[in-house]
């Protein structure tokens, strides 16, 4: 068996404008140049915090 | 198959070499950022039902409760695309021109230090947790690598899976240090007298679309047939993590093997085919019968070494030809890790993955107009439902995944014990 709960108190609307969500920036496969596509060497170098990953122990 | 709730989380990295120690940092201004734009909800929730959160060092993303192996699929990417988003939001609002924040979803940084990705599944509290998992499950989590791993370089060798490859031991409660194939955390998020939530640690982050499916097709069918107690004559492995570290690190599947507890070798294939002919008997839909087709055919391929048919669903595969070709194109002692890493960027316009997919060369399960909708609205079958309609109606004070607090003048506590409930039960609400 399934109830709403009883009271609906109208919610709070905030009135910030928000930061939007803009489908556009990263679903447009079409900008992206093949050309211009570089291997770019910073992603061998960066560094990590560690995280929920293993380390084995031998 | 039945419905079984299940889903992902995955530390992603974030790296911008302008921002030294003495700079923000952007994996807790991504969250700043989510949190104050349109696709929040309440706390640390999207709209879209996944949590965002900073946890130890990384921008976490948990989907939202999911119901099935494709979703599972849709929501992940969902999340990967909200992250991309806010990288370039900070590029453009934080960054002088030119510079670039990397984001990354995988599992090790090129100096070895590790991150995770996690699974997470439903499961009946009536099987016997560790003993049915070990027998019953453990044969499948150590061999499943040969079409779920991601592939990477660690300790200067190639490996099929990081996560695997890092693993210490059988079972362990640990998520850092001396992990276990079969990991033993507690906490169901829901009623844990009738569920546990089997949080599976010995996965990769992935990129290909097809692998993430079938690693949620094969491992939540199997969960199934556990329950129907149809996995009885499973085989037994002798030594699983000695064979697992013996496999990750060969590519050549003939070479593959694994020592059964009665001493007869066979390969990771035949594990896998053993389990292949168990879901066959409850794959019942179109698309269940579709990723048992699919999932037959990888490992024919992977047993004729058809490598390049395999590599359009394999990623370990697909990664090592990335890597390959780069070290082709390009000289230097970095282009192997480079083109490595490279490989596991999100944005579309650095990552050698999507470069890939752009030409055709992997296999997608789902398209961009399911993704996008996925952004904005939770799964329609889960609990992630109920709580986006009731953050919707009230003002909330507390939410997590099985408890919401709202603040209607009573401090109204609501629980959401069922993570399959769509609508409320009376039981689960009480007075705070």
């Amino acid at each position: 068996m399934s109830q709403q709960v009883e009271e609906r108190p109208k919610k709070r609307k905030k009135q910030e404008k928000k930061l939007e969500f803009e489908a556009g920036k990263v679903f447009t496969p079409g900008e992206v140049k093949e050309e211009d596509f570089e291997l770019d060497l910073e992603s061998a170098k960066y560094r990590a915090q560690k995280g929920e990953g293993g380390d084995r122990r031998t | 198959m039945r419905k079984r709730v299940q889903g992902t989380e995955h530390e992603y990295t974030l790296f911008c070499r302008k921002m030294g120690s003495a700079g923000f940092d952007p994996h807790t201004l991504a969250l700043d950022l989510v949190r104050g734009s349109d696709l929040h909800l309440a706390g640390e929730f999207l709209v879209n039902g996944s949590r965002a959160y900073y946890d130890v060092g990384h921008f976490e993303l948990s989907t939202a409760e999911t119901s099935n192996f494709h979703d599972v699929v849709v929501w992940e990417k969902a999340g990967e695309k909200i992250l991309d988003w806010l990288r370039r939001v900070m590029e453009e609002k934080y960054l002088v021109e030119g510079a670039k924040i990397h984001a990354f979803k995988n599992n090790t940084s090129p100096d070895g230090t590790s991150y995770g990705s996690h699974e997470n599944y439903c499961v009946s509290r009536d099987l016997a947790f560790p003993q049915r998992f070990v027998r019953e499950l453990v044969p499948h989590l150590s061999t499943r690598f040969i079409f779920t791993g991601a592939g990477d370089l660690i300790d200067g060798k190639y490996v099929l899976s990081p996560s695997a490859y890092l693993t210490s031991s059988v079972v362990s409660g640990e998520t850092m240090h001396d992990t276990g194939i079969l990991n033993t955390r507690d906490e169901p998020h829901a009623d844990g007298r009738a569920y546990r939530r089997l949080h599976v640690i010995v996965g990769d982050a992935l990129m290909n679309e097809t692998a993430i499916w079938l690693r949620h097709f094969t491992t939540s069918a199997i969960l199934e047939l556990m329950e129907a107690n149809a996995l009885e004559d499973v085989p037994q492995l002798k030594d699983p993590v000695r064979d697992m570290w013996h496999n990750v690190e060969t590519r050549n599947p003939d070479q593959w093997h694994v020592e059964l507890e009665d001493g007869k070798i066979v390969s990771p294939i035949e594990i896998q085919r053993y389990y292949l002919g168990k879901i066959e008997t409850i794959a019942e839909d179109h698309r269940e019968k579709r990723a048992l087709r699919v999932l037959e055919e990888v490992l024919d391929d992977l047993e004729q070494k058809r490598s390049k048919d395999a590599a359009r669903r394999v990623e370990w595969l697909d990664r090592y030809f990335a890597i390959q070709e780069a070290m082709e194109s390009k000289a230097g002692p970095d282009v192997e890790m480079m083109a490595c890493k490279q490989y596991s960027e999100i944005g579309a316009e650095r990552s050698l993955f999507y470069k890939r997919q752009r030409a055709g060369l992997v296999d997608r399960v789902t398209d961009d107009e399911s993704i996008k909708r996925a952004i904005r609205e939770p799964p329609e079958d889960t609990r992630a439902k109920l709580r986006r309609e009731i953050c919707d109606t009230f003002n909330i004070e507390m939410i997590d995944w099985s408890v919401i607090i709202v603040n209607d003048g009573t401090r109204r506590r609501i629980d959401l014990l069922d993570p399959y409930a769509t609508k409320l039960e009376t039981s689960h609400v009480t007075a705070g």
